[in-house]
């Protein structure tokens, strides 16, 4: 019983030093995870180039512009415009509280280097979340505002330009919903394990030497 | 990387696959199901609870939702407690143990998991009524941090996964 209020108490303590961090001070939480996702954005996402992010209190803005190799009706190339996303950061917080509940609940003993694994993991995961979640905003804002204000050429590039939007947006629609309905928690559990059991890792002694 | 270590990674990567599966299924059989794991499970017993709890204003219960003194409840998709107990499910099926502690487990775990879950709705129905305001905090973080790392201790500490893959190394 002892034990339980022990575990609980620990985790409890991980949870609210989160909780803490993100209520006073949130772009320590959610900086390095734009940082990250912002990267990350500009590097898988073919249409989305020149990428910078910035917080504004707890939500995480995305800047980019938006590039499209299709030809318009008059026989111009489309011209990029620039585009900003929004995200609120309360997810990404909530993954790290869970991460650093399950560690603080799970180990008894912890080495720097889980607290690091902890950080590093939930970061990735974090940025891998929210870079899934800025890119459909972007594609949604792509194909419902951008896209339907202009008279497109109907050239077989234009049409497979679009397909390959549009099987993009799918993709990223089915992990953003995966993710953002609990994917992103179960993340944050797995990050704690992992993180846990690299504190609890241990060092077998050699043996003593037998007396002879 | 050591051996242990590495079945771990593998066993949790298989554990996200499976949940992530399990998931997915039941997002596409919710509208199928949710009468049982919404209203049947969820509406009716918190409304019945707050009708007890908070004395004399009545409950009033809709298929996704209940109303209680001024305030409507929305129980949705991911808010009936099934994600988590997926989530331990999976966990309880992946990780090594013998069948009888997996199906014990599954039975507590079921059980800690379904509590908390109507201590939930039951206490954001209350603190809406009256502290609307924290409505976002306790449902955002504190409750969710508390399902999922309460679901995720238990199944770590029942199954003693970390025990099973500690590292060893000699020095």
């Amino acid at each position: 019983m002892r034990s339980i209020i022990f575990i609980v108490a620990r985790a409890a303590a991980g949870a609210i030093a989160v909780g803490l961090l993100y209520a006073l001070w949130p772009s320590a939480i959610l900086s390095p995870i734009a940082l990250v996702a912002s990267r990350a954005t500009a590097m898988l996402n073919p249409w989305i180039e020149e990428v910078s992010v910035e917080m504004r209190d707890r939500t995480v803005l995305m800047e980019g512009v938006i590039r499209a190799n299709m030809i318009l009706e008059d026989g111009t190339l489309l011209e990029p415009a620039r585009g900003t996303w929004r995200q609120d950061g309360m997810l990404y917080a909530t993954m790290a509280a869970i991460g650093a509940a399950v560690l603080a609940g799970a180990a008894r003993r912890y080495r720097a280097s889980s607290w690091g694994l902890l950080v590093a993991l939930c970061v990735a995961a974090g940025a891998a979340g929210l870079s899934v979640s800025l890119q459909r905003f972007a594609m949604e804002g792509i194909g419902s505002q951008w896209l339907p204000t202009l008279r497109f050429a109907d050239t077989p590039d234009n049409i497979l330009e679009f397909e390959r939007m549009r099987r993009w947006y799918r993709a990223l629609a089915a992990a953003d919903s995966a993710l953002g309905g609990g994917g992103l928690t179960a993340l944050g559990v797995a990050c704690g394990i992992a993180a846990a059991a690299e504190a609890k890792r241990t060092r077998k002694r050699s043996p003593a030497p037998m007396p002879t | 990387m050591g051996r242990a270590r590495r079945a771990l990674w593998a066993r949790m990567a298989a554990w996200l696959v499976l949940y992530f599966a399990s998931l997915l299924t039941y997002h596409l059989a919710f509208d199928r199901v949710s009468h049982w794991t919404v209203y049947r499970l969820q509406i009716v017993p918190s409304s019945a609870l707050l009708e007890r709890i908070a004395p004399p204003a009545r409950a009033v219960r809709m298929p996704t939702a209940l109303w209680f003194d001024g305030v409507t409840v929305d129980i949705r998709k991911g808010c009936d407690g099934v994600e988590v107990w997926l989530m331990m499910a999976a966990a309880l099926f992946v990780f090594p143990a013998p069948y009888c502690r997996r199906l014990t487990g599954l039975a507590w775990g079921t059980a800690l998991v379904y509590a908390l879950n109507l201590a939930r709705v039951v206490s954001l129905a209350l603190i809406t009524r009256r502290y609307p305001e924290w409505f976002d905090l306790a449902h955002g973080i504190i409750w969710q941090t508390v399902i999922v790392a309460a679901a995720a201790l238990f199944t770590i500490l029942w199954l003693k996964v970390l025990d099973q893959n500690t590292d060893a190394r000699t020095v």
